[in-house]
Order: C-alpha cells, then sequence, then structure tokens
C-alpha cells in the first residue's frame, strides 16, 4: 500500500506532538519520574520515529 | 585553576589550527562566489549532510555551552527537558512544517533573506523589507554580543591575572570572522559547520562520559547531587524537586522551552538554511541529521550542569565552582553570574572531568562554535542592511545592482563586526537571557507573518506589518520592565508589581508576570492580531498571485536551474544522494 507524504508528515507530527503532550501530562501529574531519564529516552524515541519515516518515504517517493 | 603553559600552547596551536582551515575554506569558497545567490544562499545547492549540520551548529552556539549548564546546575535538572522540546519541535518539527516550503518559496520569489521572502510574499514594496532588515540588524547584533560575551567567559581562563586578555581575544577573533566571511560569504559559512560540528560532538560527549566515570555513575551522580542540594540550595529548592518536574521554578522553564523551540522557526538565521537547500531529499535526510546532531549537543549541554553538580567534591561543588569563578574573574567577592563557569570548572578547574591535555582542545572547539554561529549572524545581519534596509528599501527608486549591493554587504560585515566588538568589550551579564530576549524580539516581528505566509492565503501586507511592530514593541517593552535581572534601578515602573502581583496559582509554582518570557507575550498578542487586521483589511491579496505560488509550493514542481552548488554532493555513507534533475516547470527562473 502507499501513502503519500502528507499521511506520513501528520503521522510524525502526530507522534512528536503526542511524545511531548505525554512528557508533559505525565510530570504535571506529579509523577515521581527523574527529568535526566524522560529526557533521554523521549529524545531516542522522536528519534526512532523519525528515522523510521524518513526511510518510509524514501522507500515510497524517493525525492517527490 | 587555568590551563599550563604547555595546555596553553595546545589550545592556541589547535585554535590557530581551526582558523586556518576558515581562512583556506574562504580563500577556495571565493573562486566559487561569482554572484549575489552565491554568496548569500549558496546557490541554493546545499545537500542533506550540510543543510542538516548547518542547522544544528547555527542552533546552538557558545551561549548554549556557557550558559545551559549553569541553569541546570543552579535551578535543577528539569531544565534537561528543553533538549525534548528543541528536538522534536524546533527541529524536525520546524523541518517538516517550515523546510520543504520555504525552500520552494524562497527559490519562486527569488528571495535572498527573510525580510525579502515575507515582502514578496505579501506582496509590499514600500515597509516590510527595510524595517524588517533593520530589526533584524539591531538584534542579531545583540545576539552577537551575546555570543562574544561567552566566549570571554571561556577565554578568562587561558590569561588568569592578565587583565586585557579576552578583549584582546575578542579584537583577533572579529578580525579573523569579518575577513574570511568577506572573502567566502555563505559557501565558508556552511562548509565550515561541517568542521566545527565534529569537534564539538566529540568534545561534548567526552566531558559527559568522563564526568560520569569520573563520579562513578549515575547513583553515585545522584547521591552526591543530593548532598551539594542540601548544603547549596537555591531559590528553596529541595533535592527531590531539583531531580523533577514540576517545581517552583517551572513557569521560567516553560518559558525558556517556548522561545529555545519556537524562537528557531522564524529566526532569520536558520529560516535561510532552507533557502540553500538543494531539494526536497536534501530537507528529509537534512532533518534527521539536524535531529540526532541537536540530541547529542543539547542533551550533553544541559546534562552538563547535572554530570558537574555531581562530581565528588569536598565541600561541595557548588562552593568549589563559586571559588572557581571567583579566582577566574579576578574578582573580590563570588560574581553574580557564577553558574555561567559550569563549563570552564569542568574544563580546567583542579575537578576538572577532561582528560589531561584534552581541555585544550576542547576549548578551541567551544571557541570555534562560538566563531562559526557568529559568521552566520553576521552574514545575516549584513545581508539585510544591504539587501533589504539598502538596495530595496531606502534605494529602491534608484536601481542599485547586486554588484554593488555585495559591496554594501562587505562593508556592513565591517560596521557590525566594530559594532560587536565594542559592545562586547563591555560584555553584560546573563547572556541567555539576552540570547533569548535578541530571539524574542526577531521572532515577533517575523515569525506569525512567516509561517502563516507558508500556509494560509488571506493574510495581508497591513496585517503583517501592524502585528509585527506591536509585538516588538511589546516584546521589547516586557523585556525592559520585567526581566528582573535587566531592570535598573533608573527603571522601576513595573518591576516590583511584575514580581509581586500573582496571576494564577498551581500546586507547584506561582505565576507573576515577571515569570512569564517576552517570547511567549509577544507571540499571544501578535497571532490573533495578525488574523484578526487580515480578516478586517480591505485590501486583499492578488488571489491569481497567491494561487500560482501555492500551486508551486504544494507540488512535486521544481524550477528548471544548476543546482550544481559547490558542496552539493557531500556524502556520509548513501544519505547525500545526487540531486535528480526535475524540470518540470519551464516559468522564468528568479532573478
Amino acid at each position: 500500500m502507499e501513502l503519500n507524504e502528507n499521511f506520513w508528515k501528520k503521522l510524525v507530527l502526530g507522534v512528536l506532538i503526542g511524545v511531548v503532550v505525554f512528557v508533559i501530562i505525565v510530570y504535571a501529574a506529579g509523577l515521581q519520574l527523574n527529568t535526566f531519564q524522560v529526557t533521554f529516552w523521549g529524545c531516542i524515541a522522536v528519534l526512532a520515529v523519525t528515522i523510521v519515516y524518513v526511510t518510509q518515504l524514501e522507500k515510497e517517493g524517493g525525492n517527490k | 585553576m587555568a590551563l599550563n603553559p604547555a595546555e596553553t600552547v595546545w589550545f592556541w596551536v589547535a585554535f590557530f589550527a581551526y582558523i586556518g582551515m576558515l581562512m583556506i575554506i574562504g580563500v577556495v569558497s571565493s573562486k566559487k562566489t561569482k554572484n549575489i545567490d552565491d554568496f548569500m544562499v549558496a546557490n541554493r545547492g546545499i545537500g542533506s549532510v550540510l543543510t542538516g549540520l548547518s542547522y544544528g551548529v547555527t542552533y546552538f552556539s557558545a551561549v548554549l555551552l556557557i550558559g545551559c549548564p549553569g541553569l541546570t546546575w543552579m535551578l535543577g535538572s528539569q531544565w534537561m527537558f528543553i533538549t525534548l522540546m528543541n528536538l522534536s519541535l524546533g527541529t524536525i518539527g520546524a523541518f517538516l512544517i517550515l523546510g520543504n516550503r520555504t525552500r520552494k518559496m524562497s527559490e519562486k520569489l527569488g528571495a535572498l533573506t527573510l525580510p525579502e521572502l515575507i515582502a514578496e510574499r505579501y506582496q509590499d514594496e514600500k515597509y516590510i523589507r527595510p524595517i524588517a532588515g533593520l530589526v533584524i540588524a539591531v538584534f542579531q547584533t545583540i545576539y552577537l554580543v551575546s555570543i562574544f560575551t561567552g566566549l570571554s567567559i571561556l577565554l578568562q581562563v587561558l590569561f588568569p591575572g592578565v587583565e586585557n586578555a579576552y578583549k584582546i581575544a575578542v579584537i583577533i577573533c572579529g578580525a579573523i570572522t569579518a575577513t574570511y566571511l568577506i572573502i567566502g560569504g555563505s559557501h565558508s559559512a556552511i562548509l565550515s559547520d561541517l568542521i566545527e560540528s565534529l569537534i564539538m560532538v566529540t568534545g561534548l560527549l567526552t566531558l559527559i562520559i568522563g564526568g560520569v566515570v569520573m563520579a562513578g555513575g549515575m547513583a553515585a551522580l545522584n547521591a552526591n547531587i543530593r548532598a551539594d542540594v542540601a548544603t547549596s540550595g537555591y531559590f528553596g529548592l529541595s533535592a527531590d524537586q531539583w531531580l523533577l518536574f514540576p517545581n517552583a521554578l517551572s513557569m521560567s522553564m516553560l518559558g525558556m522551552a517556548m522561545v529555545t523551540t519556537f524562537g528557531t522557526w522564524g529566526s532569520p538565521q536558520m529560516a535561510t538554511r532552507f533557502f540553500t537547500s538543494k531539494d526536497r531529499r536534501s530537507i528529509r535526510y537534512g532533518m534527521v541529521i539536524a535531529a540526532t546532531w541537536v540530541f547529542i549537543v543539547s542533551f550533553c549541554a544541559w546534562f552538563a550542569g547535572y554530570v558537574g553538580r555531581g562530581q565528588p567534591v569536598p565541600g561541595g561543588a557548588t562552593a568549589s565552582l563559586q571559588q572557581f569563578a571567583q579566582n577566574t574573574a579576578g574578582s573580590d567577592s563570588v560574581p553574580k553570574n557564577w553558574y555561567e563557569y559550569t563549563m570552564p570548572w569542568m574544563i580546567v578547574s583542579d575537578y576538572a572531568v577532561l582528560p589531561v591535555g584534552f581541555a585544550a582542545l576542547f576549548l578551541a572547539a567551544v571557541t570555534a562554535a562560538s566563531l562559526t554561529t557568529g559568521e552566520k549572524l553576521i552574514l545575516v545581519a549584513s545581508s539585510s542592511v544591504a539587501r533589504d534596509f539598502y538596495q530595496k528599501g531606502i534605494m529602491k527608486d534608484k536601481d542599485i545592482s547586486d554588484e554593488q549591493t555585495l559591496k554594501v554587504t562587505r562593508y556592513s560585515i565591517i560596521a557590525i563586526v566594530v559594532i560587536t566588538v565594542l559592545m562586547a568589550l563591555w560584555p553584560p551579564a546573563m547572556i541567555l537571557d539576552l540570547c533569548m530576549f535578541s530571539w524574542a524580539s526577531l521572532n515577533a516581528f517575523t515569525l506569525v507573518p512567516f509561517v502563516a505566509g507558508l500556509y494560509w492565503k488571506k493574510g495581508t501586507k497591513r496585517a503583517a506589518l501592524i502585528s509585527g511592530i506591536v509585538a516588538l514593541t511589546v516584546a521589547v517593552l516586557w523585556f525592559v520592565l520585567f526581566n528582573q535581572k535587566w531592570r535598573t534601578p533608573g527603571l522601576p515602573l513595573l518591576g516590583d508589581w511584575g514580581k509581586t502581583t500573582e496571576m494564577f496559582s498551581t500546586p507547584w509554582f506561582t505565576v507573576h508576570p515577571s515569570d512569564i518570557h517576552e517570547f511567549l507575550v509577544s507571540q499571544g498578542v501578535a497571532i490573533p492580531l495578525f488574523f484578526i487586521i487580515s480578516a478586517l483589511d480591505k485590501d486583499k491579496p492578488d488571489k491569481e498571485f497567491l494561487d500560482d505560488l501555492f500551486d508551486y509550493i504544494s507540488s512535486d514542481k521544481e524550477i528548471d536551474r544548476d543546482r550544481s552548488g559547490t558542496y552539493a554532493n557531500v556524502k556520509i555513507g548513501g544519505l547525500g544522494k545526487s540531486h535528480e534533475a526535475k524540470a518540470s516547470e519551464s516559468s522564468t527562473p528568479p532573478e
């Protein structure tokens, strides 16, 4: 199934914003999470999603 | 508490080796610089690797390396959270939302600078360009002063006891930067990013890993921090509060997170990174490279304060840092900005975490970081003065040629460097505040018209101009009146009111007007104002022009032009694939 770039863009943006909102909610709820751990793993998750996104787009559309 | 003589020699060797490389790049680039397109946007031929690295290096400078660790040290680990915002929205979000549209719109409109892009987009021939050019020149210079000030704090450790050493170094740095920028323009600034980024990443990773190992691992780091916060807590933070979010200082942190995240979106030095990109693939892969770079550098910079405070120091790390700052600054008491000495303390103090011999190289790397970010700011500011304020502004009716404009750009470079050096000779305190103020002010004028102009056809030039001027005024006034660290005794107007008036409270913090960053306030004014004025404005934009423009930027069409930029084919692995010509539009190439 081919999906166009707009779909992936929206998906990635949704995930990015979702991660940030999730972290804010977790923090705001006062959960005892270490800032270092949340930031580090949050960044790793965001990077991973981005790489998957770019790889998928390249498979589907090249330089379009 | 300084570099030993051998290390000092190594510093200067490394420093001048780097400067020598920059000069060579400048000379080589000058042969490639044939016209104003080459000079300002590298002929729109930059590939993915340099697009990504250039974005990352422009994003973070010595201000980050000096300011961020200090804030984490004093105010708690929650400030590391800013990295996540900078990465996800400040970098990836910017590439996704702005990247390709900015690239295509700038090419379609023939824009070389951000003011030009905004003015052409809104079809304004009179006001936007000269005003935006002037705003950018002024506030980029202020940003530049903060960078030179960061440099001073670092270089002080080279010359303990020498009174004017820093001032001499600033003048030398200014002269070198101006010389090779005048020679090479945008090409030299972009290629130097590649070298600088490698040095910075290596240095920061060594610093962080070395620091964690020296402390005995994360558990020992946390235990040491708890002990130090118990004896030297600031703003009433307990050890738990230092390690967790939210706490009493969270509103300040969120303000900083917002300005460092969205402040990049409307900053001309960041937006023009997209102008130089070759094609969509450059933007796409550039995003991955920029994101990786931003994660490593930003995370390490904020984490450095965590690692520094967690070092096992007899008597406490904070007491040691304060003593170090006092000795380095040569003052009788602990300097107010003692926490900004965190990075030098970790590099050259008795409790330095870097391996012996590496300190000099790392110092040289940070100095290099300051210089290369400075170059781009000077380039953007001088371009704004020459092209937007001079050629297309006050001299609009006199048909000034591109060659003459290039000359004015080069004179502007000299003028801006001289002004910056003069201001940096008497540096202000709190460089991060100064830096964020300049970002907030720039964005007050440019952010909303720029971003809205990429997606919304109904924005009008009157809305762009009025919302920008009003928001800029609000940003400057808010900073002058409410910023506690900058409010002078001569301007007591609203300062006390700003500190004592409660706007609202949460279980963790209470918000006063002075806690709210000028970026948030100015954008809070600019956004509704822009849309309201656009809706009410009877002078509607040209529908045919906008339909044509938006058809182009939202399609796969590319203008047929020679994009064989100097560094278009720089590759790392398989990422930097060659440009595939996609000549599908026969419209006249931009001017």
